[in-house]
């Protein structure tokens, strides 16, 4: 059977908030043949399955649920005529933006695309890759993935359940579990703070008496078939090294993991993408990676606090995207941005000048309080901020007045404290 | 009683290639497995490596049998579809002592009449593998391969099992009796006991082999389970090492490599470490603290321990007799012990069957080839299940791995077929990539349940008690 070929001026991968996004402002932007590729069957990406409220407060000023918030994408997606290939995996991208899909209504498909966007967000870290002691008994299994089972598919996964992790995930499923009848003995966080946001931590660990244990990890796991107790240790706050000797089993069936997001750049970095500090695709400030005409944007790029960002970050790759498509590659010369002091990644990675606004965004390492953020060209202080405290859970932004910044030299934001 | 002309024990590597073996033979036989699926024990944690043969004392059982048993592999692997990848070894010479160990190794591999062999200079290695440490002085290149080693179980089963074998699994072998004609060994299955004849019983229970053995008569063997445990690296880290890196060889073993897996993703390790439990698959923080420290002087660049996606034990099926044991059992005509099968016994296990083979024949008085079609359906692939237009051949269920729907489904209606999520991993390499299965095993266990006939908290994930769900939502 042949494959058949489809051309378009631009594919967006990937049907979450950024992809959406995306293909909205590109459409906005003047540009009409457009397609978004998603590999689930429907649009959406991880909202459907985020059933609690919180989303879209700077967006749409309103709490939505997750599939709310994603039915306002979906509806403009739609009205606009944008094509959507629902069950079509991108399976192979090249750098000459041709690719290959195997999509459930057109079979494996050649698709040339003028420019696309890369939108494909960003994955849970396993199990594995925190090297847990024991075995590999069912019952250990990431948030995202308990949440898939309990919020979709009607399952529970324990009865007696350990959390790992204080991100978001870790705490919007402490909660979820309590309310479906399993007991949450309590959410370890290796760091000596929670990198979830706050009101998280207060709705749904503190409402229900779910005790927050910081400075402590899980260092192994019983059971050989199925998980029957963690073994948890306090950890040193300054070296991150549990202490052994006083490990303690905590008897449970159930382990949760919310121990860190990666993007999901494997397609792109496969065709040739570069990647930057933070494991994400390294971009442009017009979202555009080391690939002419492939921009990327959203979890993929970097992992966001909130979906309004991701969605934010999708409008400006795809109003890029459709510039690109209209005038050709921005020629314009680029300075590039570092981390400093206290600062553990900068996105984007390169600035493009001259322009009107830069927005930088970054996480610092620690916790800092009453300190300062700069932004450096050399030597020269082009902005300083003043921060009562931030947080590494927490993204941090900082708009850079552009008409005293020149191409070529570094740009540093760092943190000095008082 | 159902009769059989044979009776295998054990569904790792080299019961399932004796059991392909006998059935082209003629004789009709069954498998008996302990675990719920196949390569449930060293088959499924272990190196991977077809190794070339330098490293076995010549004259040895386990020199042959590599040498003999590599030289089947790509034959094999073609027969089987099983993903098999020739990669040269490099054994290093970090020091000028090693300098002499490296010759004595290449000496060695050539009495064991492996060919192919070389020395390689600092310059020559340097540029073999880019990233190797400049303390590197020189090293042995020896052709080898890697290997899929559970799909040579799987397969090899699979492939019998077309041509009339029986296989079953989740069958721990509770008794043998021997009365004075032929065998009847009783199994546990799922708490109800079957008991079947055989006139001959191939003993490839692995690690367990003894306690097999200690079931007619005491075993002339003991086990020494030796565990190793290893690290996997995400594909962010090809090109790490393009060759399989071996340090020199002590008395303890092989040492620790760092080495691509068939699939791009690099792993390090195993250690070594005598242990009590033959079972014992545990890992420690502290053995892979020592791994790190041991592999560290091997390369001029960091490794990125922060894409690991995986750590991992194995077992390894040692005996005390430092070589393989392949014999028929004293007084027990037609009993074949295949027993201390460690490495390299992946390499060997071709050869280790057609010794087993000749030893049943020798006792049962026949054997001869007979119709048996030796080439398995190939595995499905994404774009072939697409062109064929089959339901959910765009239902990308794996995204790490891209394995649709379609994929699965066929990975659990062959024979020998996925029953439980790790097998549909062993089979499909669903699970096995960067989200470990994040995304993929609520789906999976969807299609378990389906396919099986049975609820979604019946699904197992490898053995008995290893439900993943425990009830339904109140919703």
């Amino acid at each position: 059977m042949n494959s058949s070929k489809l051309t378009l001026d631009l594919a967006v991968i990937g049907g979450g908030a950024a992809g959406m996004a995306a293909a909205i402002a590109a459409y906005d932007g003047g540009i009409k043949n457009i397609a978004i590729f998603e590999i689930s069957d429907r649009l959406g990406g991880v909202l459907g399955q985020c059933i609690h409220s919180g989303f879209g407060l700077h967006t749409f000023g309103e709490e939505l649920t997750g599939p709310e918030y994603s039915a306002r994408f979906e509806k403009e997606v739609h009205s606009r005529g944008i094509a959507v290939y629902l069950q079509s995996p991108v399976t192979e991208l090249r750098p000459d933006r041709t690719m290959t899909v195997v999509s459930r209504d057109m079979g494996v498909t050649e698709v040339a695309a003028k420019a696309i966007v890369i939108a494909q967000g960003c994955r849970e870290r396993p199990a594995g890759a925190i090297g847990l002691d024991g075995t590999r008994p069912a019952g250990v299994l990431t948030a995202g993935t308990a949440q898939k089972y309990v919020n979709i598919d009607g399952y529970m996964v324990g009865k007696r359940v350990v959390i790992l992790g204080s991100g978001d995930i870790g705490l919007i499923m402490a909660r979820r579990m309590t309310l479906e009848g399993a007991k949450v003995l309590c959410v370890c966080e290796l760091m000596p703070y929670s990198n979830g946001l706050n009101r998280n931590i207060v709705q749904c660990l503190d409402d229900y008496g779910i005790p927050l244990r910081l400075s402590c990890t899980v260092v192994g796991l019983e059971g050989r078939e199925r998980l029957t107790g963690v073994r948890v240790a306090p950890v040193d706050p300054e070296t991150l090294k549990p202490d052994l000797d006083r490990t303690e089993l905590i008897p449970c069936d159930t382990l949760l993991l919310s121990v860190g997001l990666i993007p999901e750049t494997g397609l792109a970095t496969d065709a040739g993408a570069a990647l930057g500090t933070n494991r994400g695709l390294e971009v442009s400030s017009q979202r555009e990676t080391s690939i002419p005409g492939v921009f990327a944007a959203g979890n993929v790029v970097h992992v966001h606090d909130l979906v309004d960002y991701a969605a934010e970050e999708g409008r400006i790759a795809g109003r890029a995207a459709a510039e690109y498509l209209q005038n050709g590659e921005n020629a314009s010369p680029t300075a590039l941005t570092a981390a400093g002091n206290g600062i553990s990644y900068v996105v984007p990675a390169r600035l493009t000048l001259p322009a009107e606004k830069a927005e930088l965004s970054f996480r610092v390492k620690r916790v800092f309080k009453k300190a300062t953020l700069l932004c450096k060209q050399g030597e020269r202080v082009i902005c300083e901020k003043k921060r009562s405290i931030m947080l590494p859970g927490e993204m941090e932004k900082l708009t850079v007045p552009t008409d005293s910044l020149s191409p070529g030299e570094l740009i540093t934001v760092e943190v000095k404290e008082a | 009683m159902k009769k059989y002309d044979v009776a295998v024990i054990g569904g790792g590597v080299t019961g399932t290639l004796a059991l392909r073996r006998l059935t082209s033979l003629g004789f009709s036989c069954v498998l008996l497995e302990a675990g719920n699926d196949l390569a449930s024990g060293a088959t499924r944690a272990n190196s991977a490596i077809i190794h070339a043969g330098f490293d076995p004392k010549p004259g040895s059982l386990k020199a042959q049998m590599n040498v003999a048993g590599a030289r089947l592999y790509p034959q094999l692997a073609r027969e089987l579809d099983v993903p098999f990848l020739p990669m040269p070894s490099l054994v290093t010479a970090f020091s000028p002592e090693e300098e002499g160990t490296v010759e004595t190794l290449l000496s060695r591999g050539q009495v064991n009449g492996v060919s192919g062999l070389k020395l390689l200079t600092q310059a020559q290695l340097f540029g073999e593998e880019p990233n190797i440490s400049t303390t590197a002085r020189c090293a042995l290149y020896a052709p080898s391969a890697i290997v899929e080693p559970w799909t040579v179980a799987v397969a090899a089963a699979e492939n019998s099992a077309d041509n009339g074998a029986e296989v079953l699994t989740g069958a721990p072998v509770t008794a043998i009796e021997y009365t004075g004609n032929d065998y009847i060994l009783t199994a546990n299955r799922h708490g109800e006991a079957v008991s079947l004849r055989a006139e001959a019983v191939v003993n490839a229970a692995g690690i367990h082999a003894a306690h097999i053995h200690s079931m007619l008569a005491p075993a002339p063997y003991k086990m020494k389970p030796k565990r190793g445990e290893y690290f996997v690296l995400d594909r962010g880290a090809r090109g790490l090492v393009n060759n399989i890196l071996f340090p020199c060889p002590t008395e303890k073993g092989k040492g620790m490599l760092i080495f691509p897996e068939i699939h791009g993703r690099i792993m390090i390790g195993p250690d070594s470490e005598p242990i009590s439990d033959p079972d014992g698959t545990d890992t420690s923080a502290s053995a892979l603290g020592v791994i790190r420290s041991a592999v560290t002087k091997y390369l001029r660049v960091p490794i990125p321990y922060n894409l690991s996606i995986r750590t991992f034990a194995g077992v390894r099926p040692a005996a005390d007799r430092g070589d393989f044991i392949i014999e028929e059992a004293e007084g027990l005509p037609g009993f074949i012990d295949a027993a201390g099968i460690e490495s390299p016994g992946l390499a060997s296990a071709p050869a280790v069957a057609i010794r087993i083979s000749e030893l049943v024949c020798q006792r049962l008085g026949r054997g001869t080839p007979c119709d048996f079609d030796p080439i398995r359906r190939p595995r499905l692939t994404l774009e072939k299940a697409a062109e064929l237009g089959l339901p959910g051949a765009s239902t990308i269920v794996c995204r790490c791995e891209k394995v649709s729907e379609a994929m699965i489904v066929d990975a659990i209606r062959r024979n020998c077929g996925a029953r439980t999520v790790k097998g549909v991993k062993l089979r499909t390499g669903s699970g096995a990539g960067g989200c470990q299965g994040g995304y993929c095993q609520p789906e999976i266990v969807k299609l378990l349940a389906r396919e099986l006939g049975i609820a979604p908290e019946e699904v197992l994930y490898d053995g008995d008690g290893s439900n993943i769900l425990t009830g339904k939502t109140r919703g």
